[in-house]
């Protein structure tokens, strides 16, 4: 399975290292990795495993916050 | 890190918090936000053209599900394959390319109807197109929603007046009837429809006008005729103009009566025209074919048949169990040269409960509405009609058929007998007074008692010229003079034994008042 990292910005070899060390352990050794660097997405990272995707960026975040906004202000 | 993010976010966000408590609420609810890591499904962008997308990955996504494409863009899955999904961007999704990232949303396709969308004009996803607010949030209602079931279904009884002679007279529509209106372009096909949302005003019939691939500038029009004449008060719009992906025309229809259906849910009467099923086929022709779907007459995909079926079943109306709502549809089919043996109007035909046939040549000829009443027919019939109605326009068809088989005739011989002239003279003058200003719809007991001076040979001794004249005179004296008359039929449905001898008495008097009109004997 192909794994793909990517970031806003560029990870430092430790980061990178305990990244891989914790899905290597939910997944076993059958993976390979790819690093990739967005910087749309603001900061943090997310990790597509696959067709599955963990998102934990920024971006994303402040989406989700947007969305809540423009709820909020629908329903008044 | 928190405190950041929000700063952010109320700076970025399009809508701005109007006065301090709407900053507290605007404040809570950044507050109470999870922002957990999300978990999605994505899939990766293969080709992207003409509004179609291929999409590697996407494993579960489901048939009809919303993909979110990036930039508050959403597309729709419309072929699922072994290992691609053909998609459909509902916007131009200008910024995708080959590799970019899309995701599901786990969402099946549907909008938000709630009470106050009444007077708005929406495109099929619900957003507002009228430059006000949102439409608040209601339900969400699917667009696409198996037709209701035959135990559900109730036979239709109860009229939906057009406020058109010649269509409750002769054609009578019933709420939850399914009426197609068809003929070649500027016959007058929208002009029906929109009479007859005009005419709805008392009704209890909420509107809901889809246009399908129209010109904006026509659109805006249709809306101000609605607004000034305070139709829109009960009347909602759903747009997908010609500048519009064809992804959005295919949609409108479906999203029309899933707000249509919000209603009915409530038991209420809606009404739904569908402005037009030709453009709304050819957008899906459009899709099918860059789908690279087989294509099969006139290059339409094989399943066009079901595209329409499908949404016209959704007509019904609902017993008492269910609630007692009603969808009725009128669908407009333009054709090419009265042709209406091509593919898509011998369709609609089929699936319709009846057509109302307009013609070139009768609007030419200054016959407005230009209703062919020989080919036109309402398979519901006078099931859908009041009695005052049934009395008079008994005698119409009568006449009129008598009438139309003369005229043929009678273009050979020059010397005809007496019978023969007065039959034509009546047929003349019934002819003429189904003449009427589409946007002048009349109330049903004005129509019957007009149509009962007509059949009953009162207007045999005017000059045909002076019928619009004295139509207009003779209704203003009876609302002057005699509203009881109109009130009985009103109220009762009928006319009475006692209003009959009373109505006759009262033409007789008022014709005496406009000798001018007559004919030089």
């Amino acid at each position: 399975m192909q794994v793909v990292i990517t970031s806003a910005t560029e990870l430092t070899s430790a980061q990178l290292e305990k990244i891989e060390k914790a899905v290597t352990k939910k997944y076993g050794k059958n993976v390979q990795f790819r690093t990739a660097v967005n910087p749309s997405l603001i900061g943090g990272l997310t990790i597509t495993l696959g067709s599955r995707q963990l998102d934990g960026s920024l971006k994303y975040k402040l989406s989700l916050l947007q969305k809540a906004v423009d709820e909020n202000q629908n329903a008044i | 890190m928190k405190t950041k993010m929000q700063s952010k976010t109320s700076a970025t966000s399009k809508v701005a918090p109007k006065s301090n408590s709407d900053l507290f609420a605007f404040e809570t609810t950044l507050k109470t936000v999870k922002t957990e890591i999300g978990e999605k499904e994505v899939g990766t962008v293969l080709a992207f053209g003409d509004g179609i997308l291929r999409v590697n990955g996407l494993e579960n996504a489901q048939m009809g599900e919303l993909i979110d494409l990036g930039e508050n863009e959403l597309g729709l899955t419309l072929n699922l394959e072994k290992d691609s999904v053909g998609i459909v961007a509902l916007g131009t999704a200008a910024h995708l390319e080959a590799g970019a990232t899309v995701s599901r949303t786990g969402q099946i396709l549907s909008l938000n109807v709630s009470d106050a969308i009444v007077g708005r004009v929406v495109d099929p996803l619900g957003r507002a197109l009228d430059g006000r607010a949102e439409v608040p949030t209601g339900k969400l209602m699917r667009l696409e929603r198996i037709a209701p079931g035959v135990m559900s279904r109730q036979s239709v009884t109860v009229p939906l007046q057009t406020g058109i002679k010649a269509i409750d007279a002769m054609i009578p529509i019933g709420r939850g009837q399914r009426e197609l209106i068809i003929g070649d372009r500027g016959t007058g096909k929208t002009a029906i429809g929109l009479g007859t949302i005009l005419n709805q005003n008392d009704q209890n019939v909420i509107c809901i006008y889809v246009a399908i691939g129209q010109k904006r500038s026509t659109l805006a029009q249709t809306r101000q005729i609605l607004e000034e004449r305070g139709a829109m008060k009960y009347t909602v719009i759903v747009s997908a103009s010609a500048s519009e992906t064809a992804s959005l025309q295919f949609l409108a229809p479906y999203a029309g009566v899933a707000i249509a259906e919000y209603f009915l849910d409530q038991g209420k009467d809606v009404l739904v025209i569908y402005d037009d099923l030709t453009k709304h086929a050819q957008a899906y022709r459009e899709i099918s074919l860059l789908l690279r779907r087989p294509s099969g007459r006139e290059a339409y995909p094989g399943d066009v048949f079901y595209l329409h079926s499908r949404l016209l079943e959704r007509a019904c109306r609902l017993n008492k169990d269910h609630g007692g709502g009603s969808i009725t549809a009128l669908p407009v089919i333009e054709t090419q040269g009265n042709d209406v043996s091509a593919f898509i109007p011998t369709n609609v035909i089929s699936i319709t409960d009846g057509q109302i046939y307009l013609e070139a040549d009768l609007f030419n000829a200054g016959m407005k509405p230009a209703i062919n009443v020989g080919l036109s027919v309402s398979r519901v019939g006078s099931a859908a009609q009041i009695k005052a109605m049934k009395q008079v326009a008994g005698t119409m068809k009568l006449d009129l058929a008598q009438f139309r088989e003369l005229q043929a005739f009678s273009q050979f011989s020059s010397d005809l007998d007496e019978k023969t002239k007065a039959q034509l003279d009546r047929g003349i003058r019934v002819n003429a007074v189904l003449k009427q200003g589409w946007d002048k719809p009349l109330k049903v007991e004005e129509q019957v008692i007009v149509i009962f001076a007509a059949v009953n040979g009162y207007l045999d001794v005017f000059k045909e010229e002076s019928l619009t004249k004295w139509e207009q005179e003779y209704l203003e004296y009876i609302h002057g003079q005699y509203p009881q008359i109109l009130e009985s039929i009103r109220k009762e449905s009928k006319i009475t034994d006692e209003n009959i001898t009373k109505l006759k008495e009262v033409i007789e008097i008022f014709n005496r008042l406009h000798e001018e009109w007559m004919l030089e004997a």
